[in-house]
């Protein structure tokens, strides 16, 4: 784990997370006013989507600049890989997902999991205790601080983006819950 | 509306929905253990779309026992959503306050009270299954059905 990374994680280790649910406020987001809508929101799966939406955007920019592949270079691959998979008679997702052989990406993630999944589990744990939190809210904030780890692992390739953004919702006591308009277009929706 | 149908929405009627949520008294079902756990449900993508296949099942079903009772469909749809429009509102309205249940909720309990209406206008032509075999049955016994555990048909409902 790259050092920033490690500094990073100990900062959100030492928040008071969920400590500002329904208290305060956060500039450019649509606050929510109970856990009950959090969990709606959250288990929605368009928040899902944005969720992956948001790293794989950020995945590709980064495999990119380690590979040397100039925006033109992207769009004829991906063109490419389109033709291909029309060629085959495959359905092509509307979504942005093309197959993406990364391996540094993949093993730096697979190494970064399971102390989040830890450390995640702990913080959340006395909230979830105390207001009988579904699974949900704890998965879902584990894989946005799985997401900010990866992005401040590959910092010095691409800047930090959309989950870096995001830390600041955890790190001021709140949770991430949803994505209000179509994505990158709007706003974060939190508890 | 078939004579059985308003029997049935009026037995839904006077029953006591969600009397029961929070007690774990009926058999071959799995429990969710509140309605924040239940809430999870609400916008499950999974969970809607079992209940919509199950109603095209019903409707394609119809269509190849008789073609007339297929094609009045869409008319008795018309005539259902008003109604229950009104009574799932009515019936939900205190759980609702109560317990700060968001739209979907009452989206979910309005789905599940069209299917059942639609499963029982072709219950004559179309043997009645997962909406009044357990959904229906769920409410009339004061539960909420919010999800399935499995893979349907393998598997038990989940209920509150």
């Amino acid at each position: 784990m790259k050092p920033v990374t490690s500094a990073k994680l100990k900062e959100l280790e030492q928040a008071n997370w969920f400590g500002a649910v329904g208290r305060s406020r956060i500039g450019g987001a649509k606050m929510v006013s109970s856990w009950m809508e959090a969990v709606v929101s959250c288990a929605d799966s368009k928040w899902q989507t944005v969720q992956y939406d948001a790293m794989y955007l950020h995945k590709l920019a980064v495999h990119d600049k380690l590979r040397r592949i100039t925006p033109e270079d992207r769009y004829r691959l991906d063109m490419e890989a389109i033709r291909g998979e029309v060629t085959q008679g495959n359905v092509v997702e509307s979504g942005p997902y093309l197959k993406l052989d990364f391996p540094e990406w993949d093993q730096a993630w697979k190494a970064l999991q399971p102390g989040i999944v830890a450390m995640v589990k702990e913080k959340t744990k006395a909230v979830v205790d105390r207001d009988g939190l579904p699974d949900v809210v704890v998965k879902r904030a584990t894989w946005d601080v799985v997401c900010m780890a990866m992005e401040w692992e590959f910092s010095e390739v691409e800047p930090p983006g959309f989950y870096d953004d995001m830390s600041g919702v955890y790190l001021h006591g709140h949770f991430l819950c949803g994505w209000e308009g179509r994505f990158p277009e709007g706003q974060p929706i939190v508890y | 509306m078939n004579p059985r149908t308003q029997t049935l929405l009026q037995t839904l009627e006077n029953a006591d929905w969600f009397s029961c949520v929070g007690k774990r008294d009926l058999p071959n079902v799995a429990y969710v253990s509140s309605w924040l756990h239940a809430a999870a449900s609400f916008p499950n993508v999974e969970w809607g779309n079992l209940g919509l296949q199950r109603g095209h099942i019903i409707e394609n079903k119809a269509s190849q026992k008789s073609k007339e009772r297929a094609q009045l469909w869409s008319e008795l749809l018309k005539e259902f959503r008003p109604l229950l429009n009104e009574m799932v509102k009515r019936k939900t309205e205190t759980v609702v306050k109560a317990q700060g249940l968001p739209a979907p909720f009452v989206s979910n309990v309005f789905g599940d009270m069209l299917g059942i209406a639609m499963e029982s206008e072709y219950s004559d032509i179309v043997a009645p299954d997962f909406y009044t075999n357990l959904i229906l049955d769920a409410y009339l016994k004061g539960h909420f059905p919010c999800g399935w555990e499995g893979k349907y048909p393998e598997g038990k409902l989940i209920v509150y």
